[in-house]
């Protein structure tokens, strides 16, 4: 059952995923990894949206280069914790939500404990060398999770379900060069606001639009288009066949 | 022999979105690639490596299926296949 102020909260989205989906939401676990340009807008509409635990993990501090796009964080932010930061206007947006700010790094070492018991994985990371962590502990700990990257005015975004559709070696066998790319923070936003809006379809259990394919913005013509993508069976994290010859 | 190129994101700004260019007959994955990266000079560098190879990170699909592994560069396209180059983004 949905408190008066919840019923209230979520009048207008309720005729949409009726009380049974707000229940689900609520009742929802998601991690977010990194508390910037893609994490934080995700994590703002998740929140409105009732979802109900949120752990957003994140090492660094709020810099003024930061306010372009990380969207939680204010100039009276600067110097503070991401995760802190972030927190607090999630929690002043929606008080019935439970918000867990951890700040740390994803680590080989504390992936497991951190993404155990969660419902759904958002990729807001900026470099692939965490991503690869936190793949390989969604696909060991069978936890959906949903990628994104941006660079300048596109981006792209997958989703992985363990077990049923390409992971992220799969898809991304070699990591792209490490750099500190422009971005736009309406880029940041869009793909942020894709992953949250996948992330409700999957906890709500309809179906996942970017599972087996990339899908990519690109913001210079506002077009979204798809690249179909497949398991590779030989994929170090997911492979059926990986170890075989050994 | 003429072979479909589709691009995505900075690709599609340096050399557009779908259009074909003409490579000897049985042309591997390899020239074709060196072929579209000399087209424009803004590319240089932007799909090949300085040892000539393809950037490993590049997504390659030929006809709509990913063209896998180290051997790709080898692979030979046929007259009329598309070949989609996708260069994959790291930012977040
Ligand atoms: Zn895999």
């Amino acid at each position: 059952m949905l408190s008066g102020t919840e019923s209230e909260r979520y009048l207008r989205q309720i005729p949409l995923i009726g009380e049974e989906g707000q229940e689900k939401l609520r009742g929802a676990k998601i991690l977010i990894v990194g508390a910037g340009g893609l994490g934080t807008p995700a994590a703002l509409y998740l929140a409105a949206a009732g979802v109900g635990q949120i752990r957003i993990i994140d090492p660094d501090r709020v810099d003024r280069t930061n306010l372009n796009r990380q969207i939680l964080h204010t100039e009276k932010d600067i110097g503070r914790p991401k995760v802190h930061s972030a927190a607090e206007k999630l929690r002043a947006l929606n008080p019935e939500v439970e918000i867990e700010p951890i700040e740390d790094a994803l680590r080989e070492e504390n992936s497991d404990p951190l993404v155990r018991g969660m419902d759904l994985l958002l990729d807001a990371l900026d470099n692939f060398q965490a991503r690869y962590i936190l793949n390989r502990a969604a696909v060991s700990c069978g936890i959906p999770l949903i990628h994104a990257a941006v660079n300048g005015l596109s981006g792209q975004m997958t989703t992985v379900i363990p077990g049923k559709t390409p992971c992220l070696e799969c898809i991304f066998p070699h990591p792209p060069p490490a750099a500190r790319p422009p971005v736009l923070g309406i880029t940041a936003g869009m793909l942020g606001l894709l992953q949250a809006g996948e992330a409700l379809r999957l906890l709500l259990s309809q179906n996942a639009v970017a599972a087996n394919r990339l899908l990519v913005w690109d913001g210079r013509e506002a077009s979204l288009e798809y690249i179909p993508m497949d398991r590779d069976p030989c994929c170090r994290v997911c492979g059926v066949e990986r170890g075989s010859s050994e | 022999m003429k072979i479909w190129i589709k691009t995505f994101a900075r690709f599609r700004e340096v050399f557009g979105d779908r259009f074909t260019v003409e490579v000897p007959l049985d042309a591997t994955v390899l020239q074709v690639a060196k072929t579209v990266e000399c087209m424009h000079d803004g590319g240089r560098g932007m799909l090949m490596e300085s040892d000539h190879t393809i950037r490993r990170s590049v997504i390659l699909l030929r006809n709509g299926r990913r063209i896998p592994g180290e051997g790709r560069e080898q692979v030979r396209l046929s007259e009329g296949d598309e070949l989609t180059i996708y260069p994959p983004v790291a930012g977040g």
